[in-house]
């Protein structure tokens, strides 16, 4: 009996053909991605973010524009006159004088009806305390402004 | 065929991955790249914002007629202003807004009726707000007495301040002085008085050319004349001329020291001693200049009867006013320069002047006032840009009301 000694099964004689190792690539690459995907994302999301926030925070500190107009004191309030030219309105979320955190309410300069959010104009913010050094204002970005006052009295 | 389906697989695989990869670098980029724009979107907006603000330029004026007060408002600058609101705060620290809401295109000037304002001396601080942010002090805040805050920040934008008139301290005694400019024509082109706080020195700026100035100077500013020292009662004015500058080849202006007398009721007379020193010089041969300085007495207290006339204090007595009583003025002549056409002069002289001045009736009488009066002609057709300078100084010895 003669037996042809070269005769290998065929799973080692012939290779796979390249649609097969194609397609096995590909679901490898595929199935890799998946499963990497949830967490690709979140980090991407997570910096991408972070990164957009910042740009935000600085674009919303830029664009708050103020100027003081005036100042004075009444008994033991003290007025303190902002007019907002810049392109955002804001709130004021705390007025610190000299070092101690005090009440004021915001008010509309020309209604004198009592608000919340310093839009366009002139706004008179009524502070309940009377500065000896200065006044801080912190808006609703965190965004801190410092105005010293000198007593001339 | 096989071939071309193994280039093809390949080809196949690569563009997968490439997807893949490009679709995960756009959703970590797309967001970032959205807020940089929007941000460098902001931040030229603000650039915009903050050019357009420093370049506003706003003068403003009060007058009287019969008991009502109206502002003029002028754009000087070469933007389009937006005047939004007129702040008043009075003396009692309560406050007013008048809205303003006016819209005023470059060169534009408009008046409005401010009942707000007849009574200016009520307030301590009148400002125009304008929808750049820019504050222009109509009442100096430094003039506030009482109580009151300085304020330092930086946002502000002091360099705007507008002070007409601006008061300074005493010059004789109790008397306060307050100078005017005047200019021939529209009178109003000469009631900008722009202040610079560092050394008070008061600039008058034309609407026609910002190169045209006069500079006050308190006390005098005497380095045209040798030798020469001034106490702290005396004042200086400087003007150049500047024929270039389309103001014309005749102008004529005049300026008012105005010294607000401290005891004005039934007054006989009047003694001023004042030293003038005084400084003409003709740049090219062409030109003709007159350089003249009076005394006059103002009777009463509405300084804008001087203030909006249009023609020049030529003839003695006869200062014309609005106000319809001329013996409301008296005026004296005490000097009196010329400098012939045709040729290039310097003229300079100190002297020193007692000049009394007697009225009729007794009177009540408001303000000593000092006026110069300058005067240039040219036959030049050539454009030469600086063409004259006058300097004086006057330094009041001493003022001695009789009744």
């Amino acid at each position: 009996m003669i037996y042809n000694t070269n005769l290998k099964p065929n799973f080692f004689t012939k290779a796979l053909s390249n649609v097969i190792a194609a397609l096995i690539l590909i679901s490898i690459v595929l199935a890799t991605y998946i499963i990497a995907s949830h967490k690709i994302h979140y980090l991407a999301e997570l910096r991408a973010a972070s990164i957009v926030e910042a740009y935000d925070i600085r674009a919303k500190r830029i664009s708050t524009l103020f100027t003081v107009v005036d100042i004075f004191t009444n008994e033991s309030e003290t007025h303190l006159l902002i007019y907002n030219y810049g392109l955002r309105e804001f709130k004021i979320a705390k007025v610190i004088v000299d070092n101690n955190a005090s009440n004021f309410i915001v008010k509309y300069a020309s209604s004198g009806n009592t608000v919340d959010v310093v839009k366009k104009g002139l706004y008179d913010v009524v502070v309940f305390a009377v500065p000896n050094s200065r006044i801080i204002i912190i808006t609703d970005n965190g965004d801190l402004y410092e105005i010293k006052v000198e007593n001339r009295s | 065929m096989k071939l071309r389906l193994k280039i093809g697989v390949s080809n196949l695989i690569a563009s997968i991955l490439f997807l893949v990869l490009l679709l995960s670098i756009l959703m970590f980029f797309i967001p970032i790249a959205s807020a940089q724009g929007k941000f460098l979107d902001v931040g030229r907006k603000v650039i915009e914002l903050e050019t357009l603000r420093s370049k506003e330029r706003l003068s403003a004026e009060i007058y009287h007629v019969n008991n009502t007060a109206y502002l003029e408002l002028a754009n000087i600058g070469n933007v389009k202003s937006f005047a939004d609101v007129l702040y008043l705060r009075s003396i009692n620290n309560t406050i007013k807004i008048k809205e303003l809401k006016l819209q005023l295109e470059p060169g534009e000037r408009t008046i409005i009726e401010t009942p707000e304002l007849t009574y200016v001396s009520n307030y301590s601080k009148v400002s125009i707000l304008t929808n750049y942010g820019n504050v222009f002090y109509v009442i100096d805040p430094q003039q506030t007495g009482g109580t009151s805050l300085l304020t330092e920040f930086n946002n502000t934008s002091p360099d705007n301040s507008l002070v007409p008139p601006y008061t300074i301290s005493s010059l004789v005694n109790d008397v306060d002085t307050l100078p005017i400019n005047l200019w021939e024509g529209d009178i109003a082109n000469t009631k900008l008085w722009y202040r610079n706080s560092v050394n008070e020195m008061l600039v008058f700026v034309s609407k026609d050319n910002l190169e045209y100035y006069v500079t006050w100077y308190f006390p005098a500013n005497t380095s045209y004349w040798d030798n020469l020292t001034m106490s702290e009662n005396s004042f200086s004015i400087k003007e150049r001329i500047y024929e270039g500058a389309n103001l014309g080849k005749n102008q004529k202006h005049w300026y008012v020291y105005l010294i607000e007398l401290p005891n004005s009721e039934n007054v006989e007379d009047i003694t001023a001693n004042i030293t003038v020193a005084y400084y003409v010089k003709a740049k090219t041969a062409a030109d003709y200049v007159i350089h003249e300085i009076y005394l006059g007495l103002i009777t009463e207290n509405s300084l804008e009867c001087i203030s909006i006339t249009n023609t020049s204090p030529l003839n003695d007595y006869n200062l014309p006013v609005q106000n319809k009583e001329l013996q409301t003025i008296y005026v004296t002549k005490v000097l009196r320069i010329k400098i012939g056409g045709w040729r290039s002069d310097t003229r300079t002289g100190i002297e020193n002047y007692f000049v009394k001045m007697e009225f009729p009736l007794k009177t009540t009488t408001k303000y000593l006032a000092i006026i110069i009066y300058n005067e240039f002609h040219t036959n030049s057709i050539t454009s030469v840009n600086r063409r004259v300078l006058f300097a004086v100084a006057v330094q009041v010895n001493e003022i001695t009301v009789g009744y």
